[in-house]
This record gives C-alpha cells, structure tokens and sequence, in this order.
C-alpha cells in the first residue's frame, strides 16, 4: 500500500486488491466491449475485488487504482483484428498517451496515480477486436464471444491470487 | 498581403472546434473566429420521443455535465405534467446538481486551467497539461482529483451512476435519500471546503501574474445574464432570470423560465454549428451578453451562504465600480461557486425533511408545452418541448449553456489575438493565450461519445492563394 494510502489520501477507496476498469462506450456496437466485461463482473462480486464501467479513463480514477494491489483494464480495440484479444502488462508512463478529459490510457493513469500517491499497482490492459461501432449498433456476436473469453481470464487471475473469494450475490 | 491562422482543433475544452485569425495587409490581427466544427441533432432526432424519455435521451448530450441537462429536461417535463415536484424532490434535485456542478467546476479549474495558471502561459505544451501538473505541484493535482471525486460521488451515491444517471424523472426523483448515504456526503463537505478555499488563495495570489491577460481576456461591457431567486440571491437550479448590464444595473429582472423566448433570441452565422444567442430587445449582434459563473456573480445580489459571500466580497472588489469584466476572472468565479455548491450540500442535507421518501408528482401529461431552465456550471441551460395528445415530443428547442456565451468568445479571442499576436512572429504562448481565452469559459462542445486520436493543435499562415507560409504543430 502506498504512503499516501495509510495516510488516508485516499479517501473514497476501499482498499482493493484488485481493480478492474473496463471503458468504452455501449452505445456504439463493440465499443462498449470494456464496459460489458466491468457489468459481467459486477455480476459476480468478489471480496476485495472492485469493478468500474467508465465511458473514459478520467484523472479522478488515478485513486482508485492508487488504491489497488493490480488492476486490469479492458478496452475495445481496432487495430490488429485478427490477433484476437490482447493482454498486455502496462507501466506508468509520464508521456503516455496524455490524460485529457476526453480520454487518457492506462500508462496516463499509472503515472498519475504514482506522481500523486507514491502507487505502483501491477496492471494489465486487455483489449477486444472491435468491428462493430455503428451508432445504436449492438455487440457483434464476435465480440460477445470475446467478452465473456476476457471475464473468465479476469475470473480466473483473480482466484489464481486470492483464492475463492465470491460474494453470495 | 492578408493572412490566415488557424487553429484547430482547440485543446483543453469539452468538443471539437478551430479558431482562425483573420490578418490584415499591415500583418495585424483584424478579426477572429471561434468555430464549433461538430454537429449533434438533438432537436431533431428526439421528434416522436415519449416525453418521458427526454430527460435520459437528453443527459447523453454531455458526459461532463448531463446532470445540467437531466435536471431541465425532467424540469420541462414538470412542465408538461403541470406539476411541482415534492418539496423533498426539489431538495434532492438541487443536492445532485451541486455535486454536479463542483464535479465539473473542479475539472475545469484544476485540470484544464491550472496548467496554464500554475505552470504558465509560455510553460512547453509537452507538459502544460494534467501530469505536467502532477509532476510539478502534485498537491493541488491531488485536491483536484479529490474535489472532482467528491462531486462525482455525490451524483453516484445519489443517482446510482456518475455519468449519465436517470434518477431525476418527470414529477421528481425516482428513489428517496437513505440516512448512510446523507451521512457520507456530510463527512466529506469539509474538506472539500478546505481545498476550494486553499484553491481560492492560490489563485488570488496569483492574479498579480496575469495583469496582461486580464486586460486582454474578452475585457469588454457586456451584459449578463442567469438566473437568480426572487430574493436576487445566487441560484443554480431554479429562480426567475434576470439580465444585469456591465454597471451591476439590472436590465430586466423576474422574468419566468417560460417567457425566455420573449427576451432571448438566436441568430446563426455560416461559419459555425453553434448559433448565437442575444438578448432580444437589443438585436444582434448589440444584444451580446455573457452566462456562467462570472455572469451568476455580477448580476446577484449574494450567495446567501457565509464562506461564498466572504469570497463574492473579494470576487466584488477585483471591480469595484461595476460588474467584473475580464473573463479571465470566470475561474475565480469558478471557485466562489464551489464553495457556493458545498456549502449549500451541507444545508440541504442538514434540513429534517430530506429523508422523506414523498420525492415523485405523479400524472399523465396535461399541458401541450413546458420549459425547464437550470444553471449548468457554464450558464443558463434551456429546455423547451412540444408534446401531441400521446406525449410525443413534436418540437424541441435546446439553448445550451454555452451558446449564449458564442458570441462573448468570438469577441474575445479578437481582442487578445489584437494583443499577443503580431504578425509573421507567432510564439507558442501567444497561440495558447487565444485558446485560454475560450477555456475561460469552460465551454462544453458536448462529449458524450469516444474523442478517437489524440487531440492536436495545429496553426496555420494562409496567403489569399491558398498558400500555407507557415505552420506550428503540437
């Protein structure tokens, strides 16, 4: 836990071991693919674990992953579309992409959150084929298939580090 | 010869634009306009909604501030009820639009304005941004990610979701306060205060730095206008509007949400999506007023709470023979109704009947037409629906918080590309101070959707052929 975490700047945060972010936005087809991995989970709380669907990686989540032991972000992806999805490890990066308030990435967000709370979450990025982004346009069946892929991955670390731990929903 | 300079798109705002610089022979600034390159449609593609769908539909039109927007849409949808929501629904309503309204002060303070404002004007635009700030004053980076978070919280602990919640409904709200949530949100309104009155010392110290730019930031008369209570105090959710002029004199006062037709008027010029409002009985372009929190303070009379009354009283003394006119001085205004904002949380959440779970009006609609007004943070927000005999919506009219201030904008990036640019000599500082002077107003160019790439700035020298003489690029 970092310093500023025990000196209680964190003042919303429970401390997680685990963060999950997924972004994207539901209303444009794959797009929402992140946001679609956070609800499935939602679905199935675990202690210690928790979840936020977010329309964008925003300064304000750098305390919520200051706030985490590892966090994984899922994002949609159109680029490389026939790699399938992707998991990467991601490390803070003071040129990261920036961190506007339209959109930042997850390096923006871990540098953030170490310039800010002196904490260094171990973190990944998943990210999804997206080929479906017409306005009103629902998940492809591609895409859902990829969804739940990419819930069972997440599922299946965060039992891998912290045991069984699912909360009677 | 004359020139052109471009920039576009415009950074650190909420939306896509550009802005030209018209030169003229002598390589001297002679005009300047702000474009609004994006076009959304709301009107027009909610014709044939259910009423009661409007205020859901309408939040999506910002993902920053759609509280502003649910807020008048279930305000216009009263109106098409003929109902006045529970005096309780009233209190929960104005509760969420605080939060929302610190969220998105807090936002535009601390990450879009403190960059230029702390590292300065000239500071590399490789860093002038969020984690430049982190790194160089990573304490006030930090009480802006809190303060933010707290806004936020308030809109999530209450509605459910911070973007884009659907509890204000027609009638009121769709579920009552619990006593938890009332006493998270208490726990917090003091420290929030201490980092909104920290925040409003820094920026008071740091006024001094910036005497050019306050000279040169849309410094012009103009009328103001936004809402206030009957009393002329601060009023961010309800009250009647009222036009003041750059003297603190008062124009028009009183007028109901319903008449604002009558008073405000929109002209729409080739060159941009956005229309420009003006205040009817003066026409266009004399009509020219300002919105927004520099507006809200020069035409009240007070706050009405202690802390914001102490802090109007310095805002009052920046220009003390008439209202403030620098738009530079929008971000202590900012600051003023943060402070505004917690205090009046703490009010509302302290009343002994904001428990009561009497928080909906029910009816079917029973009036053809009905109008919601609110103050979203960056002024006067309109909300205007026609309804057929099924509660179809057949006519909607937006007038968005910042369109009214277009025309303020156009005016004042003309006055400070006539001072810090010259000619062929373009520096980086004077190309960013032309955009401070349009994130002064924190306009909301609305960002419900995925900004996809990297937002750039891009400045241009034209020739009348077309030629491009010289460039700059970040």
């Amino acid at each position: 836990m970092s310093r500023h975490a025990e000196a209680g700047v964190l003042p919303f945060v429970e401390r997680t071991r685990t963060l999950v972010i997924g972004w994207g936005n539901p209303l444009r087809g794959d797009d929402g693919a992140g946001v679609a991995v956070a609800e499935a989970l939602l679905q199935r709380p675990r202690a210690g674990r928790e979840v936020l669907a977010v329309h964008q990686l925003t300064p304000e989540l750098a305390l919520a992953v200051a706030g985490a032991e590892r966090v994984f972000f899922v994002d949609a992806r159109v680029e490389r579309l026939d790699e399938g999805i992707c998991s990467e490890r991601v490390m803070a990066e003071a040129d990261g992409g920036g961190l506007s308030t339209h959109a930042g990435t997850p390096q923006a967000l871990l540098h953030l959150a170490a310039c800010l709370y002196d904490a260094h979450p171990e973190a990944w990025l998943f990210s999804i084929p997206a080929r479906q982004l017409d306005v009103g346009a629902a998940c492809s069946a591609g895409c859902r298939a990829w969804i739940e892929q990419v819930v069972r991955e997440i599922e299946d670390r965060t039992e891998a580090v912290e045991g069984n731990c699912h909360v009677p929903v | 010869m004359s020139k052109t300079i471009t920039i576009d798109p415009v950074t650190r705002i909420e939306g896509h634009s550009k802005i030209t610089i018209y030169l003229n022979d002598a390589g001297e600034v002679d005009d300047a306009r702000f474009h609004v390159t994006q076009f959304r449609g709301f009107e027009k593609f909610t014709e044939g909604r259910p009423y009661y769908e409007m205020p859901a539909i309408t939040a999506r039109i910002c993902g920053i501030c759609p509280i502003s927007h649910l807020l008048a849409s279930a305000k216009a949808c009263d109106g098409l009820l003929g109902v006045r929501p529970p005096p309780n629904a009233e209190r929960l309503r104005r509760v969420l639009h605080m939060g929302q309204t610190i969220q998105s002060h807090a936002l535009s303070f601390f990450h879009l304005s403190a960059p230029d404002l702390l590292l300065g004007m000239d500071a590399d635009p490789a860093r002038r941004h969020v984690l430049g700030l982190a790194e160089a004053h990573p304490e006030i980076a930090r009480e802006g990610v809190w303060l933010r978070m707290f806004g936020q919280q308030v809109i999530e602990r209450l509605a459910g979701r911070r973007v884009h919640p659907a509890w204000a409904v027609p009638g009121g709200v769709s579920r009552p306060l619990d006593e938890a949530t009332r006493d998270a949100i208490l726990a917090d309104v003091p420290r929030g205060l201490e980092i909104a009155e920290r925040a409003l010392a820094l920026l008071q110290g740091a006024i001094p730095a910036f005497a050019a730019e306050i000279e040169a930031f849309a410094n012009f008369p103009s009328l103001f206008a936004g809402l206030v209570t009957r009393q002329g105090e601060l009023e961010l959710y309800d009250g009647v509007l009222r036009f003041g002029d750059a003297k603190r004199g008062i124009v028009h006062d009183g007028i109901d949400g319903n008449d604002y037709a009558a008073y405000m008027a929109e002209a729409v010029e080739p060159w941009s999506y956005l229309k420009m409002p003006y205040y009817r009985p003066m026409g266009y372009p004399d009509g020219l007023y300002r919105v927004g929190p520099l507006a809200r303070l020069n035409i009240c009379e007070r706050c009405g709470t202690p802390k914001a009354d102490e802090a109007l009283a310095y805002f009052r003394g920046l220009q003390p023979d008439g209202a403030v006119l620098s738009s530079f001085h929008y971000h202590l205004a900012r600051l003023v109704e943060i402070i505004y904002c917690l205090e009046t949380i703490d009010t509302l959440l302290r009343h002994p009947d904001i428990l009561s779970d009497r928080v909906r009006a029910q009816a079917a609609p029973n009036c053809e037409e009905g109008v919601g007004v609110a103050e979203a943070p960056r002024g006067t927000l309109i909300h205007h629906y026609r309804v057929d005999d099924e509660g179809l919506i057949t006519w909607a009219n937006l007038i968005i918080a910042t369109g009214h201030n277009n025309m303020a904008m156009n005016r004042g990036i003309t006055q400070a590309a006539k001072t810090f640019v010259h000619g062929e000599h373009l520096t980086e500082g004077a190309l960013n101070r032309v955009e401070a002077v349009i994130r002064c107003y924190d306009p909301c160019l609305s960002c419900s959707t995925h900004a996809l790439g990297q937002m750039r700035i891009k400045l241009q020298l034209i020739d009348p052929e077309g030629t491009v003489v010289d460039e700059q690029a970040r």
